[in-house]
């Protein structure tokens, strides 16, 4: 009964830190009480090789470091789920656990309690805690927990988790339960399925005997595929005797099974007392509206209009202040310090210049995509969200799309990468896949500070609409690229929509806030660390260039920069970018980085041929002032904000020159060379390829992270493809009078690549489609 | 649970084809075997009792199944049958 033997086996534990691990439901209230038990002691990041979000966090229990996982949401351990359910059924069987709090829904006990009878055949020491009890009451039910726990065998804790109410008992039984080992009365299937359970497991190398038992389970419910033949004969065999005797499918007896069970152990723990009460009433009614034929659609597009000028309208109530406040203190601040510790001064620049340049940059970035993870969070704790996917369901099925595709669409209006791990919403893969190669055409907020300087330039009447043709653009060719894929490389149907809709519920603010500032966190850091690489690299080379005595600094126009951007300038000449405008290249380059930096890469390129002193800003900079005038620009921006609600893209400010310079961050220098070097329809073409190429590091590293490197690759291919194809066509039908055959030659030339494309992305598919027909095939066959 | 006769007397039809508002038994449920799965886990099984709380219409229904609800699409609305059961 002592816990040292069992220590033995593990390689020298350091003090051997114990681990809870939370099991349950989606909607059980998981994050609530891994956030009601770890605090802020929590960290977010991802089980190994999937793209599901893992959160471990630590406690202090009787004086003892406690790590505690908080598992993904499942329904069943078996099958039927998607990579959640691996990971869940793989981290249950395969690791050490010192205890399972599976946490069940008081008001919906009956189906939770399916999810309790297999964690029970896990053989891990077990604690049940019976959350929202209040909605239970709610609805009528009272609770008999004492009778429950001695049915189950395990502790039983009553909670409200939300409401903070039941967390003493829970550690207190929580203590307890790590010492006296819970296990409870797994249950026992008919004889038949238990002799078989036995057979199969002599076939079975599993590393445990609960792991053997799944494994056998599944083989016999058809989740799993028989290793050999002689295997699969012999569970045809044990099938087949199965079905002779009970006159029942195996799959069937051993569901009966459990939910029979489920449904004894519903009846021990809850007595009805009274009759359903207003909740009830208020979910009929909401639902009523939300799912209604006619108002489902508008109500979403609605909500997630208001989620994206909250968010970013709002954010930007913020950003003036984020951005000014971190440049007086990182850059200004910074360079005041090292050049008071006696730096020298190219060294100085580096530093402050480069690195704080660059981290200004994500800092600027914090409000609008910190409020969109607050109100993503809020929507998903809220309930709405399995709604708003079922109202677009049919919409987007159309374009071979799932309906949840539509929000991280809406998401990447104000970044993309957030929209491509929103996509994790989405269950099945290849609607997964889908949505996450859509998420780079949509128009991110970084891109609409470019849009801005060419608009006052070359469409001062028209930039309104022209910035939003550049919208729709953005839209049309995500979902034709996502049409496109689904009938060509990714072929299959979305996935017949079921889903559970939860209660509404109100979140709670904690949850909200622990959650979006988790994300927010890992988003800060892995940006942070691209952007703060690429400021300096951006800083270094315009400054040093190829000489005759090798590499040396030089002025802007020999340097590193200079030659690239020079060197690339013929594959943008179709597209109307003409030799001298070799900025506008660097510009793009800079763009592949990271849009926010274009703008400014341009400001540095004129500035830097105007050769400002860079370092007066470091002699005497008057931080407090900053910090003062930045502190100031929150009321200012907020009124601001008042006042544009009807317009989130401040498109309005477009008409006066001042507010549009402003808005793109370009000095009067930079527009006027912009005005130099380009015609509106090259601007255009220009503007387009913005749009379309690639959309910056971190989409790409996103875009690795949830999709892998093949995709990565075709996403930068094919995006860039299409952006300098589409920006020529424009270029070139709109000059098309000035050089007919030359015009011609390349509209032709595009329209062919595009069909090979085309071509080759079927023959890819059919090759995807016939292994897996083989792989079907072989699985039948066995 | 339910007197079992009524079962026999109401033949069975899909689900689409139920009136709003009325509640049924699922008899069987159609199509292919990981679907069924994911239905049986969140506990659309034969045997249980539904009742529909919005639709049947083009996008699909709603039922719900004892504290839970769940929205189905309309492909897979009609792969499940049920037989009604009077009020
Ligand atoms: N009424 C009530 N709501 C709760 C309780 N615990 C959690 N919730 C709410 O239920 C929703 C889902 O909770 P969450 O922790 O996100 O569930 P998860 O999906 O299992 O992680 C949130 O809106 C919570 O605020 C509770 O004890 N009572
Ligand atoms: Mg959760």
């Amino acid at each position: 009964m002592s816990t040292c033997h069992e220590n033995q086996g593990k390689a020298a534990p350091v003090l051997s830190e114990q681990t809870i691990v939370l099991a349950g439901n989606p909607n059980c209230g998981k994050t609530t009480v891994f956030n009601l038990l770890t605090g802020a002691h929590q960290q977010v990041g991802n089980w190994p090789g999937v793209t599901v979000e893992k959160r471990s966090g630590s406690l202090q229990l009787a004086k003892k470091k406690v790590s505690v996982i908080d598992l993904p949401g499942v329904y069943s351990l078996m099958g039927g789920g998607g990579e959640d359910q691996r990971v869940a059924r793989d981290y249950l069987l395969d690791t050490p656990v010192d205890l399972i709090v599976n946490i069940v829904d008081a008001s919906n006990l009956e189906r939770h309690l399916a999810l309790t009878a297999e964690l029970l055949e896990t053989g891990h020491p077990m604690l049940l805690i019976m959350n929202m009890t209040d909605e239970a009451e709610a609805r009528g039910w009272k609770l008999r927990c004492t009778e429950l726990e001695n049915a189950l065998g395990i502790p039983v804790v009553p909670m409200v988790a939300r409401k903070n109410k039941g967390r003493d008992y829970l550690l207190q039984r929580m203590i307890e339960a790590l010492q006296k080992k819970p296990q409870g009365h797994p249950i026992l299937y008919p004889a038949p399925v238990e002799e078989a359970l036995q057979t199969l497991g002599t076939t079975l190398s599993g590393q445990n005997s609960a792991r053997t038992r799944m494994d056998a389970l599944r083989l016999l419910d058809g989740s799993a595929q028989p290793s050999s033949d002689p295997n699969a004969k012999m569970l045809k065999d044990l099938r087949r005797h199965i079905e002779l005797i009970s006159d029942e499918d195996p799959a069937d007896l051993v569901m009966d099974r459990r939910f029979s069970w489920a449904h004894d152990m519903a009846d021990i723990a809850l007595q009805a007392h009274g009759k359903a009460g207003l909740r009830d009433q208020i979910n009929h009614h909401l639902d009523r509206i939300v799912l209604n034929e006619w108002l489902g659609v508008p109500i979403f597009l609605l909500v997630l209009y208001l989620v994206f000028v909250v968010s970013f309208s709002g954010g930007n109530i913020f950003l003036d202040f984020f951005d000014q406040a971190s440049a007086a203190l990182l850059i200004h601040g910074t360079g005041h310090l090292l050049l008071l510790a006696g730096l020298p001064d190219w060294l100085i620049s580096v530093i402050a210049g480069g690195v704080g340049g660059g981290l200004n940059l994500v800092i600027s970035f914090i409000p609008p995509i910190g409020l969109t993870f607050l109100f993503l969070a809020f929507l998903d704790d809220s309930g709405y969200m399995a709604r708003a996917a079922y109202a677009m369901d049919r919409l987007m099925r159309r374009m071979g799309l799932p309906g949840n595709a539509l929000v991280p669409m809406v998401i990447g209006f104000g970044c993309n990468v957030p929209a491509i791990m929103g996509a994790r919403i989405i269950e099945d893969p290849r609607g997964r896949i889908l949505t996450v190669l859509m998420q780079p055409f949509m128009s991110c907020s970084a891109r609409l500070t470019i849009y801005m300087a060419f608009a006052v330039v070359f469409f001062r009447s028209n930039g309104g609409q022209v910035v939003f043709a550049l919208y729709v653009l953005g839209i049309l060719v995500a979902l034709l690229t996502a049409w496109l894929l689904g009938k060509t490389a990714l072929r299959g149907e979305a996935m017949p929509f079921v889903m559970e809709l939860p209660p509404y519920r109100l979140p709670s603010f904690r949850s909200v806030v622990l959650q979006s500032w988790q994300r927010l966190k890992v988003f800060i850091f892995r940006v942070g660390k691209v952007i703060a690489v690429i400021g300096l690299v951006l800083f270094i080379l315009p400054g040093i260039g190829w000489t005759s005595q090798g590499l040396r600094s030089t002025d802007i126009d020999h340097s590193l920069l200079a030659q690239g951007s020079q060197a690339l300038v013929p594959i943008f000449a179709p597209m109307g970018v003409r030799s001298d405008n070799w900025p506008a290249v660097s510009g793009l380059i800079a763009g592949a980085a990271a849009k926010e930096i274009v703008i400014g890469t341009l400001n540095g390129i004129y500035q830097r041929q105007n050769a400002a002193d860079l370092m007066a800003d470091y002699r005497h900079p008057d931080i407090i002032g900053q910090l003062r005038d930045a502190l100031l620009t929150i009321p200012a921006n907020a009124l601001t904000f008042m006042r544009t609600l009807d317009d989130p893209l401040g498109l309005s400010a477009m008409t006066s020159t001042t507010a549009t310079e402003q808005a793109s961050g370009a000095e009067s220098a930079t527009l006027q060379a912009i005005a130099a070097g380009f015609t509106p329809l090259s601007a255009f073409a220009y503007l387009v390829f913005v749009l379309l190429y690639v959309p910056c590091a971190s989409t790409m590293g996103a875009l690795r992270r949830e999709v892998g490197w093949g995709w990565m690759g075709f996403s930068l291919l094919y995006g860039t493809g299409l952006a300098w194809g589409t920006s020529t066509l424009i270029f070139q039908a709109g000059t098309f009078a000035a050089h007919p055959a030359a015009s011609l030659a390349w509209i032709a030339g595009i329209m062919t690549s595009f069909g090979l494309l085309i071509i080759a992305l079927r023959i890819y598919g059919r090759r995807q489609d016939t292994n897996s027909a083989a792989s079907v095939k072989n699985q039948a066959a066995a | 649970m339910n007197t079992p006769n009524l079962a026999s007397e109401n033949p069975s039809r899909s689900l689409d084809q139920l009136p709003s508002a009325a509640s049924a038994r699922i008899i069987r449920i159609a199509g292919d075997r990981a679907m069924q799965q994911r239905l049986q886990m969140l506990g659309i099984r034969p045997g249980v009792a539904l009742q529909i709380v919005h639709g049947p219409n083009k996008r699909g229904v709603v039922i719900q199944i004892n504290g839970a609800r769940f929205a189905i699409g309309s492909s897979m609305v009609q792969k499940i049958w049920v037989t009604e059961l009077s009020a």
